[in-house]
């Protein structure tokens, strides 16, 4: 690995974002341990982002964390209105989505007590119901109860893909692993899909204000936010277009700020893509 | 380049054979050589956690005891030899880590009291300001956009590049003149504060 490699891959900040291969972590770290030059480098751009990261002004550029900002000379009023147009066309339709699952999630979990209720004296030796059918988005806390599963397909979730139909743009409320589970939450989506939605409930956590969420895939880090604030339910929203999460298994783990500035792990969220391909 | 390394080489095997003589001074030179490498590898794999320090301490007292034992058999493979150190310290550093979360939570809370002082916090808030007031003060909205889009969304240079219409070099010269801009405005508005 030579300087001139290292310059025109970026492989200094590729490395400090934690974006090369564990192979080629290895031999820039065997280069750099003591090699001035790249050491030098490293460190102020270590400094450089470190810096930036928490601080960027909420006044200047504040592009939604993956959407591409394409025309740079565009006149400041221009990219403001712009910028205002895709805040509605994805924060509407999301505050309306969620609203609706959660009015919805709760009919659900009514009847699926009054179900139970009536269920369970005359069934308490029925065979479980066969697990192979197709995931929900809305996997809320299914993968403990077989049971539940099988009432993903009642009527009641049907009228949430209804609502979810209404807007296109689906909403994924990931579920919390759980200590020696490997379940993990289903993301499915389709091309028709430009954006989807990741809800994380963060259950009882109130002490903190501000929150990182960070998604790895295959060990390496493939997104991080600082900064996400709790809605009123005591959730955090992400949004992404479809596009930038490939089909492939993802580990998101959330962490919340103190404000000191100090970080503390507050759950992991497992979850698996699939991109269904439409015929 | 063939000819730096054989120097390196060298200079590398006499420090090793100065270092197994138990000359303390050698110590010290290959510690202030290799010392600001392994704290950015530690930091890196640790995800800059405050133990990186002690695990860089670490890295060296081993490294010293090995060469004495005359476990480096190839001077040549000094820097591989120390990486190798570091790394197994980092695995042993996360095992004792996982034993120890399953540990009581008092023991959670003792770590967890050791909060910043005040004056730090007071110059981290400045910091902090002058920062927001650099990068609103770039005069490039091109380069402020390269840092964001690079530095913190943290998209892939092909993408930005195909966005902003540039090609690599480009995108390379313009990353590397808004790091300049940045630390100069930085510096000018940290001396006349
Ligand atoms: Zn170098």
């Amino acid at each position: 690995m030579d300087h001139r490699y290292i310059d025109e891959n970026n492989v200094g900040d590729l490395y400090l974002m934690g974006k090369l291969s564990a192979q080629e972590r290895a031999i820039f770290e065997m280069h750099f341990i003591n090699c001035e030059r790249c050491v030098e480098m490293l460190e102020e751009t270590s400094s450089l982002r470190q810096a930036i990261r928490g601080n960027w002004p909420q006044e200047i550029l504040q592009p939604a964390s993956l959407l591409p900002v394409r025309a740079v000379a565009r006149p400041v009023w221009r990219t403001v209105v712009m910028a205002c147009l895709l805040a509605l066309l994805v924060i509407v339709p999301a505050i309306f989505v969620i609203g609706e699952m959660r009015r919805l999630r709760h009919e659900l979990e009514e009847a699926k007590a009054i179900y139970a209720a009536q269920r369970e004296p005359q069934n308490a030796d029925e065979k479980e119901p066969s697990t192979d059918q197709k995931p929900t988005p809305f996997s809320e806390r299914q993968g403990n109860d077989q049971r539940e599963k099988s009432e993903s397909n009642s009527s009641n979730t049907a009228k949430l893909r209804d609502s979810r139909s209404q807007t296109n743009t689906p909403v994924f409320a990931l579920v919390a692993a759980r200590r020696g589970e490997a379940d993990s939450n289903e993301i499915i989506t389709d091309e028709s899909q430009k954006w989807l939605l990741i809800s994380l409930d963060l259950e009882g956590d109130t002490e903190h204000e501000t929150y990182r969420a960070t998604i790895e895939s295959r060990g390496r880090r493939f997104w991080r936010a600082d900064d996400l604030r709790p809605n009123q339910y005591n959730a955090l929203t992400m949004s992404f277009r479809s596009d930038s999460l490939p089909s492939g298994q993802y580990l998101l783990t959330l962490e919340g700020i103190s404000k000191t500035g100090e970080m503390k792990a507050i759950a992991n969220y497992p979850f698996r893509v699939t991109k269904k391909s439409m015929k | 380049m063939e000819v730096f390394s054989m120097i390196d080489a060298r200079v590398e095997a006499e420090l090793v054979a100065r270092v197994m003589a138990g000359d303390e001074r050698a110590e010290e030179e290959l510690f202030l050589k290799y010392r600001r490498g392994v704290a950015i590898i530690l930091n890196h794999s640790t995800d800059n956690s405050p133990a990186a320090a002690d695990l860089c301490q670490e890295t060296f007292k081993i490294t010293f005891q090995k060469i004495k034992n005359g476990e480096l058999r190839e001077p040549g493979k000094l820097p591989a030899f120390i990486w190798k150190v570091a790394h197994n310290l980092v695995t042993d550093h996360f095992r004792k880590l996982r034993t120890h979360q399953i540990s009581s939570i008092e023991e959670v809370e003792d770590i967890t009291d050791a909060t910043p002082d005040q004056l730090d916090m007071i110059l981290e808030k400045e910091k902090a300001a002058l920062v927001r007031r650099v990068l609103s003060d770039m005069e490039s909205e091109r380069e402020r956009q390269a840092l964001y889009r690079f530095y913190i969304a943290e998209e892939n240079k092909e993408r930005v590049c195909a966005d902003l219409g540039l090609t690599t070099k480009q995108f390379n010269l313009i990353i590397f003149r808004a790091r300049k801009h940045f630390r100069k405005l930085y510096e000018k508005m940290a001396s006349g504060r």
